[in-house]
């Protein structure tokens, strides 16, 4: 059960990453952040970065659950 | 209390049908997505009313067994439910939600409909309307808020959170607001000092603005809104989607790294050694072993964990 949840939890710790990319990659490049603003543009870039760090830990953290590292007690 | 759930059910099921039968009448001059976004709307009352009932009803069960030999209950039947219907519920609007905002910003189409996306995100945000309706009459019929910092002990919980954290963020928040941490931490009770003054509260906050700016959002259909209202709803709705992914990726981290957390809000049960050594504070006012009726067996906390807790 552990190395599946753990399993999962990499899953979605990856398509966190992706999202986290897309933010940090077009906040300052595509069309839709430009229309609404620096303000808007700079939230997506924060918002992005802040994912990838969660996600990072995370995937970190489903790692060693996946591998048993994690104690019981 | 019969009557009264007698009476709910039926007037949700009625207003259910009542909205299909207009929808599905085919008198109607709506697409799929304009379809969808009516019975949404319309179905807000009830799901809220369904969730006040639910909750309401949840208090008058009987109480569950606190502890049996070896394990204590962390949560109620009930509570792990309706968390894991929460959870259903933020993972397909988060899902669908993040799909619709990320496609725009990269300028690229799903190969199925865009009605699809809008329904499932509307079955999401109905999962999670009914448990907050749940969870906040369940909470405002009872005494007991464990997850709650009592009035007067936030500094004491601020203390047991600084110990919980990393050195030297701890050490930070110590010195940002004057805590002494030569003192003995306080002991953690049935919660962590990090669930009770950082995660619950965030977690509180975050679903009141998804759930208020979602229900501003989706009362356009049935109530002439405002554009400028909508338009500050709509930022803050997408705002709160990102810093809910963000929490979630946290509230994920940090059950996975503290197994039979997870495993109580899967069985409602923790072992008591776990308790003991971890939650000192709740385990002291456990009732005494002598006290407990006999374990019913092995419990499912055992079954999942492979009995090695």
């Amino acid at each position: 059960m552990r190395a599946l949840t753990g399993a999962l939890g990499l899953v979605w710790a990856a398509a966190n990453l992706l999202a986290a990319w897309v933010l940090v990659t077009k906040s300052f490049t595509a069309l839709v952040p430009a229309k609404e603003g620096g303000l808007a543009q700079l939230l997506i870039l924060l918002g992005g970065l802040a994912l990838a760090v969660f996600a990072v830990a995370l995937g970190w953290s489903s790692l060693r659950l996946a591998l048993g590292e994690t104690p019981n007690d | 209390m019969k009557w009264l759930a007698t009476l709910g059910l039926a007037g949700t099921t009625l207003g259910f049908i009542a909205i299909a039968g207009q929808a599905f009448s085919g008198a109607q001059p709506w697409d799929a997505e304009l379809s969808d976004n009516f019975i949404f709307a319309k179905a807000i009352p009830f799901i809220l009313g369904l969730g006040v009932l639910v909750g309401a009803l949840r208090r008058t069960a009987a109480p569950t067994s606190p502890a049996t030999d070896g394990h204590v209950r962390r949560f109620s039947p009930g509570t792990v439910a309706g968390h894991w219907i929460n959870a259903a519920g933020v993972f397909l609007a988060l899902g669908t939600g993040s799909w619709q905002y990320l496609r725009g910003i990269v300028g690229v189409d799903a190969p199925v409909p865009l009605y699809l996306f809008y329904r499932v995100h509307y079955i999401g945000a109905t999962l999670i309307l009914f448990s907050a309706a749940n969870f906040l009459t369940y909470w405002a019929l009872g005494v007991e808020t464990p997850l709650l910092v009592p009035r007067g002990q936030w500094l004491r919980h601020l203390r047991g959170l600084a110990h919980e954290l990393p050195r030297s963020t701890g050490t930070l928040l110590a010195d940002l607001i004057g805590l002494d941490m030569k003192r003995t931490p306080p002991p953690v009770e049935q919660f962590t000092y990090y669930e009770k003054t950082v995660s619950f509260p965030i977690w509180l906050i975050l679903i009141a603005l998804i759930t208020v700016s979602g229900l501003i959002k989706a009362l356009r259909y049935v109530y002439p809104v405002p554009g400028g209202v909508l338009y500050w709803a709509s930022g803050v709705h997408v705002a709160t989607m990102v810093l809910i992914a963000i929490k979630l990726l946290d509230h994920m981290r940090y059950v996975f790294g503290r197994w039979p957390l997870l495993v109580s809000m899967c069985t409602t049960w923790i072992s008591e050694r776990y308790v003991q050594a971890r939650h000192p504070g709740w385990h002291k006012q456990l009732p005494a072993g002598s006290e407990r009726p006999a374990a019913p067996g092995p419990s499912p906390a055992e079954a999942m964990a492979g009995g090695s807790e």
